[in-house]
């Protein structure tokens, strides 16, 4: 029979109590205590130990009956308890533990802070990108007349359309309201004794404001554009002409003798969100004469952007299902539904989803956004496992306060709301914090946002972010908060509470994410690095160092000729050459053309209409035959095609071939097959090309300089340039403005290193703390180590051993996933790095120095310690 | 043997009493109503506590937990100034309704 164990009966009956809610932790204390005593009694008085047990069991009464009873009396004044009695004390707590703990909170605030206003930032850029046009009212009801134009063997999406287009859908589908054509426009004008030259006027139609309402500050809607020649300026243009005075009558003289324009009215600067931005807006009709006929005719001059609005209730779909007759009908002459294409594209979605490169202004990139989004969600889940791991840390030293807490009348719900609620102080705190760094930050992220936009916020986003730090208190708060609220004092006091020892498998899981994120991290800066890189320095097969271009629109070929001559005599340039092309930029002129091969069928390709020395300026090669050989309007003329075109055309060699582009009408000579190269970003993959001999329309000055000063040489080009026209002299390096394109991505890498170094940051914090707990914990194991002969090095093995395990683990849980996500990101570029092991390795590299500096200077302070010291500990 | 409303009614005197001997813990209260009885009370032991809880909510009595021998936490009651009061009152009310008691049921001196 087995032998009755006093501890173990009245352990059971302790557990009898705790089942019943009469019953609070000091009472069950109390009981204890009292049938203890009895029993104790009742042995001395000569009792068995059973059945003293079982008599002072029976004489204490039903805990069912003594429960009621405890909860009745108590009842009416909890909440004044509460109140007066444990809140000072709770306060007094929450104050002394603060400071005792204050390392691991304090590391705790600054990760959430940190990370609170990573994501701050983050949501005002989303908000910021996904607000585009949406503050015009009609926003709704109005798309973008967008065409497709099938060339060389492919679609080609283009933003603009023709005039004649917009004119087309007015007239002839029901449901379109208005119609609005914004193209850019640039003059100079006088300003007293200065020229100043305005490169950002948005030329449009006269019904422009209807769509668009930007707010007046002078004038009104209804007499914007009377008379015709008028402006409507911005405020800041309206300031940098006229001052304070009011501008509307005021009359704008343009240089060149263009009928002169006067200020109908003054509008609030254009909105950053929105995507086009201009300094003014001209209606086009005061200038209509000035235009060649053929921009308002000719459906293949794609020049404007062109805007429909919408009847209400009308259905997009219903509208475009109707182009492809609509350009049957009106466009057969020149062009069929085989090779164009029309649609809408709301308004609203222009900026963050049109993929063109001819946009009124640029694009945002939705990837980049989305990839930003990501790592928000990281840095905040990072500061989050933080604040978990170091607050269940920090909770084992308060296990004895949490003991006399519930000893002295505090129940359940109390001690649970108490951690509860101190988590919510320090989310509250953060979140305080948070608004600190984004100030500090916010300069750091202007070429993405605004910095005036990252400060405004709305009551309802105030009100979001208060409610939703409470929220992650809540979720971060409240399994420890509840674990803690179910642990027994007497427990604590009998075996030093065994809460934190249950935990290091949780633990464990915290730091193995951690290091996933930490290393995913990693890897992601180090690829998007390392493409911004390669798009820098790509070797697109020409050579555009040193190259200056001037453009010289409309002059005359023999003036071009003898002002080329000149310019020549100085020694710090070495060739010049012309191009219609504007470099670097989107290929936009395409041409119609019939070969040998199809005499019959009408195809379309892009082309670029050059000088003979155009190749030489930029070294370009050859794959066969070489830059045009006779002299311009020869008898027959030539053209060069690139790799690709030929390629398309699916020829062998071009001996005895002709190529005819139709508006020549004659068939052309192919002079020379030209590499392939890239004149539009690294984003776009190469497209087939035709070089025209045709200088006269090569509008663009191209000059290769030398290693001399480029100052004098620059005075020297303007000087011989005023000699030969009276164009305004403008230039720019083309290799400067190549690098341009890729500021986006310069823009993107720096914020992606800016968190990833606010992440590293958190995760070293965290790791920091963590090592300081575990050695805390672990001083007394060392020091029997060290006595028993462990060297410091070993057990500095010993230690970071743990944690270096964790760093494996994580990478290679995190490496197949972060390379899939890279890969995919980096298929957007037509032109991409590819992710290698070494880059992956990098990043474990990293993620292990990274865990080593965290943890050296704890172990080494404890391994290097006397371990006697370390016995005493406790 | 008495019955249990009559019990329920000297509970809060006798126990007020008790503690106005000194300071006490529930084990030990217990005692001594069953010493003061002579064991003919019949409690459940249990019972004093919810008692006590309502004592102490009403401030006549006051609580505080000592550890006796550096392990067991021992919880001990003593009378507040207002326990005094109380306890002086139910002496007046107990005095008078044992007054009329023994004239109307003609009790003779206990023996």
């Amino acid at each position: 029979m087995k032998r009755f164990d006093l501890a173990e009966a009245l352990e059971n009956w302790t557990r009898q109590l705790r089942r019943n809610p009469g019953f609070e932790d000091a009472d069950i204390l109390e009981a204890t205590q009292h049938v203890q005593d009895r029993v104790e009694h009742l042995l001395i008085e000569g009792w068995a130990e059973e059945k003293a047990f079982q008599m002072a069991v029976q004489e204490f009464g039903s805990p069912l009956e003594i429960g009621k009873a405890l909860g009745k009396s108590r009842r009416p004044s909890g909440f004044s308890t509460w109140f007066f009695f444990l809140l000072p004390g709770w306060i007094k707590t929450f104050y002394r533990t603060s400071l005792k703990n204050s390392f691991y909170q304090s590391i705790s605030i600054f990760s959430l802070a940190a990370s609170i206003a990573t994501a701050l930032v983050i949501y005002k850029l989303f908000d910021f990108e996904y607000s585009f046009d949406r503050h015009f009212s009609a926003h709704e009801q109005i798309y973008r007349l967008e065409a497709s134009f099938y060339q060389g063997g492919e679609w080609i999406a283009s933003a603009n359309n023709s005039w004649y287009a917009g004119q087309m859908v007015e007239e002839n589908l029901a449901g379109v309201e208005a119609v609005v054509r914004i193209t850019p426009g640039r003059s100079t004008f006088l300003k007293g004794e200065d020229e100043v030259f305005e490169k950002n006027l948005l030329v449009t139609s006269e019904n422009f404001f209807q769509l668009f309402d930007l707010e007046f500050t002078e004038g009104d809607l209804s007499t914007a554009f009377t008379p015709k020649q008028a402006i409507v300026l911005t405020e800041s243009m309206a300031r940098r002409y006229f001052g304070s005075e009011p501008a509307v009558g005021k009359i704008l003289e343009p240089k060149n003798g263009d009928r002169s324009l006067t200020v109908t009215g003054v509008v609030k600067e254009i909105p950053p969100n929105t995507h086009f931005q201009g300094d003014a807006i001209v209606n086009i009709e005061g200038f209509r004469d000035l235009y060649q006929e053929a921009f308002f005719k000719n459906p293949g001059w794609t020049s404007c952007f062109t805007y429909v609005k919408l009847g209400a209730g009308s259905n997009p779909d219903v509208i475009s299902d109707q182009f492809p007759d609509l350009i049957t009908t009106h466009l057969g002459a020149t062009f069929s539904v085989k090779d164009t294409k029309f649609s809408l594209r709301p308004l609203t979605d222009i900026h963050l989803h049109s993929k063109s490169g001819e946009e009124l202004s640029s694009n945002g990139n939705l990837s980049q956004l989305r990839f930003l989004g990501v790592m928000a969600a990281l840095i905040l889940i990072l500061a989050i496992l933080n604040y978990t791991n170091l607050s269940t840390a920090g909770y084992s030293s308060r296990l004895r306060e949490l003991a006399v807490r519930k000893i002295i009348g505090a129940n359940r719900l109390q001690i649970f709301l108490q951690f509860l609620s101190e988590s919510l102080i320090h989310f509250q705190l953060a979140l305080i914090l948070s608004v600190l760094f984004v100030m500090l930050a916010g300069p750091l992220l202007e070429e993405l946002i605004p910095f005036e936009e990252i400060w405004s916020f709305t009551i309802v986003e105030v009100l979001g972010l208060m409610g939703l730090s409470v929220l992650l208190a809540m979720l971060t708060g409240i399994v420890p908060a509840f674990t803690l609220s179910q642990i027994r004092p007497k427990s604590i006091f009998l075996s030093q509470g065994s809460y934190s020892r249950t935990k290091p498998l949780l633990r464990r899981g915290l730091v193995t994410f951690q290091f996933m994120i930490t290393a995913g991290m990693f890897m992601a800066t180090a690829a998007i690095y390392h493409q911004y890189q390669f798009l820098r320095t790509y070797d697109r097969g020409y050579n555009v160092e040193s190259v200056l271009a001037v453009p010289k629109y409309n002059m005359p070929i023999d003036r071009y000729e003898a002002m080329k001559e000149v310019m020549l005599t100085h020694t710090n340039i070495s060739a010049i050459g012309a191009s219609s092309l504007v470099f670097p930029g989107a290929l936009q002129s395409s041409i119609n053309y019939r070969t040998i091969e199809n005499t019959d069928e009408k195809r379309s390709m892009k082309a670029v209409r050059t000088d003979h020395d155009f190749f030489h300026v930029f070294d370009m090669q050859f794959e066969e035959g070489q830059a045009f050989t006779l002299p311009y309007q020869a008898e027959r003329p030539e053209v060069i095609l690139n790799e690709k075109a030929v390629q398309l055309l699916s020829w062998e060699n071009i001996e005895d071939k002709w190529f005819e582009p139709l508006h020549l009408k004659e068939k052309a000579t192919v002079a020379g097959i030209a590499k392939d190269i890239n004149f539009e970003s690294l984003h776009n993959d190469i497209i087939p090309v035709a070089y025209l001999h045709d200088p006269a329309n090569a509008h663009i000055m191209y000059l290769r300089l030398g290693t001399g000063a480029i100052a004098p040489t620059l005075a020297f080009i303007q000087e011989k340039f005023a000699d030969f026209t009276d164009n305004r002299f403008e230039h720019w390096f083309v290799e400067e403005k190549m690098l341009g394109q890729y500021a986006q991505e310069k823009a993107f890498t720096k914020v992606f290193a800016i968190f990833t170094l606010i992440a590293i940051l958190i995760a070293f914090a965290g790791l920091y703390g963590l090592s300081r707990f575990v050695c805390e914990r672990r001083t007394k194991e060392i020091g029997i180590r060290k006595i028993l002969g462990a060297s410091a090095l070993q057990v500095l093995w010993q230690m970071l051993k743990g944690f270096f395990l964790l760093a494996f683990l994580a990478f290679l849980l995190v490496a197949p996933i972060a390379s899939l996500s890279l890969r995919s990101w980096l298929s957007n570029y037509a032109y991409h790095i590819s992710i290698g092991t070494s880059m992956l390795l990098q990043s474990l590299l990293a993620i292990l120095l990274l865990s080593t500096v965290a943890v050296i200077y704890q172990v080494v302070k404890v391994a290097s310690g006397n371990p006697v010291k370390a016995l005493r500990y406790e | 043997m008495i019955g249990k409303s009559l019990m329920a009614a000297t509970t809060r005197p006798l126990i007020l009493s008790i503690l106005a001997e000194g300071e006490s813990y529930g084990y030990a209260i217990i005692q001594s109503v069953k010493r003061l009885s002579d064991d003919q009370l019949k409690w459940a032991d249990g019972m004093l506590y919810p008692v006590l809880h309502k004592l102490e909510k009403d401030k006549l009595i006051r609580a505080r937990w000592q550890s006796t021998d550096g392990k067991k936490m021992r919880k001990y009651y003593s009378i507040t100034e207002e326990g005094l009061a109380a306890l002086q009152t139910e002496k007046e009310q107990w005095q008078f309704a044992y007054g009329l008691m023994a004239k109307a049921l003609k009790l003779g001196p206990q023996s």
